[in-house]
């Protein structure tokens, strides 16, 4: 509302979005509808919210897991590189890759890696997602430059721990007893070693999950890829509430789902876990 | 105290990181002595300048005559903009010099307070045990199962003009939580100990042996999680800056320099190239410099976050 404007209407405007009531109140009223799926509407588009939301929970989901895929399996290969071969330059290489990881920018990484592959080289497209029936590769490629720049720092933390992990495994008795009996480097290392350097690597991918929701606001931001965290920030913007308080309140939801199906996963791969 | 510097000089990569770390605040302090311009004036006959090392000559207007500045009478100088010149003809190496003394201020001050509210949760919770240490651990936990960040924008949405106070409390009040953690199990294993027992024989009361005798000895990894938090606030200053909830322009922030960089990236690289580069730098510095002290001072502190 701007800085002219008539009060009458002003306070018919407070009372049909319910600002009239006390903070309490308006608070009960949230929870109220929230326990029945409805989270208001937006005061900018008039939309319920949970429908202006729903594709961009869609969207968001699609980008963390593939980012998610890409820190896994290029994670993990780098610090079992790197683990094999302690204190060589491979090693250092993925050490030093790993601490640049972490360091750098997400948002300063998704603006250069825009900036060469989108506008000097034209390889990728700059930003945004592929419309409805575009191709696979369509598709795909409009995902590359933003899932990369999501997966930066998962990445690095992954190659860290699986790289620690690892050299804390490789030290053990039984490792030393499946080479004594004549099995090749490949078969200790992904058979009897990998298995159980996994459980504090599963810990930090299950924790990364929170990382990566935060880093896709900022990654969908720099790729104006149409998801939850932009259109919070947007809504932030505008101050729109209820967008604001419904992509947090799904935010926070997925959260809680997520480390629950960790917590899950840790007992079946560590049978000496139990929940009681 | 000789042998931390002697171990801290051998350590390569937490040498690195100090000098980096030093190098950055020291320009910070020396802003105004080492910023060529100033961050904020526009020089609108120097706009969107490569960066060169070469002085630009002194602009000359249609008819041939040196332009004059309307503000001093006097012809415009001719200038030197090492790192280039923005859109409006600000320079952005002293932009980024002044954006450090922003960066490091934001990281600094947040952790701070984080560190004085989770010291404070820490030890209340390990010292008193029982349904104190459940309360705050519950308390601790809440705030951890959300992600930090996150709750930093929830809090900056509701400024109705975000700036530096703003994102003090922001970062502040949602990065205590791992340091509560750490603090709490350290008092935990050491209240036990046979120096608390002759403290409380001689009659020190809980909150002297709090402060006395316990936190000293939780020196270690506070120091530890404080340099790697300044890290992580560092970034997170840049990041709410980027996405305008931070540091609000005119004031130079890496963060906001690079929001207003982003749309002119493919005319004016240098504009977007270097804050990133200061910011990366400075990040890298306190990362590699808060590894080292944790490989010197405390290797057992292995956990991070």
């Amino acid at each position: 509302m701007g800085q002219r404007y008539d009060p009458v209407i002003a306070e018919q405007l407070k009372s049909e979005l319910g600002l009239d009531k006390p903070l309490v109140v308006q608070y009960l009223v949230f929870l109220k509808d929230l326990v029945r799926g409805d989270l208001g509407f937006s005061y900018i588009k008039g939309q319920p919210v949970t429908q202006l939301l729903g594709d961009k929970f869609g969207n968001t989901l699609y980008l963390s897991f593939s980012a998610m895929i890409i820190a896994i399996i290029l994670g993990m290969l780098a610090g079992i590189a790197a683990a094999i071969r302690p204190q060589s330059y491979l090693d250092y290489l993925v050490m030093i890759v790993a601490v640049a990881g972490v360091s750098i920018p997400v948002f300063w990484l998704g603006l250069m890696l825009q900036l060469v592959f989108g506008s000097y080289l034209h390889w990728l497209p700059v930003s945004g997602m592929s419309e409805y029936g575009a191709t696979v590769w369509e598709n795909f490629k409009h995902l590359i430059l933003p899932a990369v720049t999501l997966a930066t720092v998962p990445m690095a933390i992954i190659a860290r721990i699986t790289r620690s992990s690892m050299l804390e495994v490789m030290g053990q008795d039984y490792i030393r007893t499946a080479r004594s009996k004549g099995l090749g480097t490949r078969a200790v290392i992904f058979r009897h070693a990998l298995k159980n350097a996994l459980i504090p690597i599963i810990t930090v991918i299950g924790n990364m999950f929170a990382l990566l929701l935060t880093g896709a606001v900022l990654t969908e931001t720099v790729f104006s890829w149409p998801g939850l965290g932009r259109a919070m920030v947007d809504a932030i913007a505008q101050r729109d509430f209820p967008i604001i308080l419904g992509s947090v309140t799904l935010f926070a939801v997925t959260f809680v789902m997520v480390n629950l199906i960790v917590d899950v996963i840790y007992a079946w791969v560590d049978p000496r876990i139990r929940y009681t | 105290m000789r042998w931390f510097f002697e171990k801290l000089l051998r350590h390569r990569t937490a040498f690195a990181g100090m000098v980096i770390v030093t190098v950055f605040v020291l320009a910070a302090i020396a802003a105004p002595l080492l910023a060529p311009h100033s961050p904020i004036v526009q020089f609108k006959w120097f706009t969107r300048l490569a960066p060169s090392v070469i002085e630009h000559a002194a602009p000359i207007d249609e008819t041939g005559q040196p332009s004059m500045d309307p503000a001093s009478g006097q012809p415009v100088q001719p200038k030197r903009f090492i790192l280039g010149t923005d859109f409006h003809g600000r320079d952005i190496l002293s932009r980024i010099i002044y954006g450090a003394q922003v960066s490091l201020l934001v990281g600094v001050v947040a952790t701070l307070i984080a560190l004085f509210v989770g010291i404070i949760i820490g030890s209340l919770a390990g010292y008193f045990g029982g349904w104190v240490d459940n309360a705050l651990m519950r308390l601790t936990d809440t705030f951890f199962a959300f992600p930090s960040i996150l709750l930093a924008i929830v809090i900056l949405a509701t400024f109705r003009r975000p700036g530096i106070w703003a994102l003090f409390i922001a970062l502040g009040f949602t990065g205590w939580t791992g340091i509560a953690r750490v603090i709490r199990g350290q008092i935990l294993s050491l209240k036990e100990q046979e120096f608390v027992e002759a403290a409380r024989s001689i009659g020190a009361s809980n909150f002297r042996i709090i402060t006395r005798h316990l936190l000293p000895n939780c020196l270690a990894p506070i120091i530890v999680l404080g340099t790697l938090a300044v890290a992580e606030n560092v970034l997170s200053e840049a990041g709410l800056s980027f996405l305008g909830i931070g540091v609000q322009p005119p004031t130079p922030s890496w963060g906001n320099m690079l929001a207003e960089a982003r749309g002119n990236l493919v005319d004016m690289p240098w504009w977007g190239v270097f804050p990133g580069l200061a910011l990366a730098l400075t990040v890298l510095g306190f990362n590699l410099f808060g590894d080292g002290l944790r490989d010197i001072l405390d290797p057992r502190l292995r956990i991070r976050q």
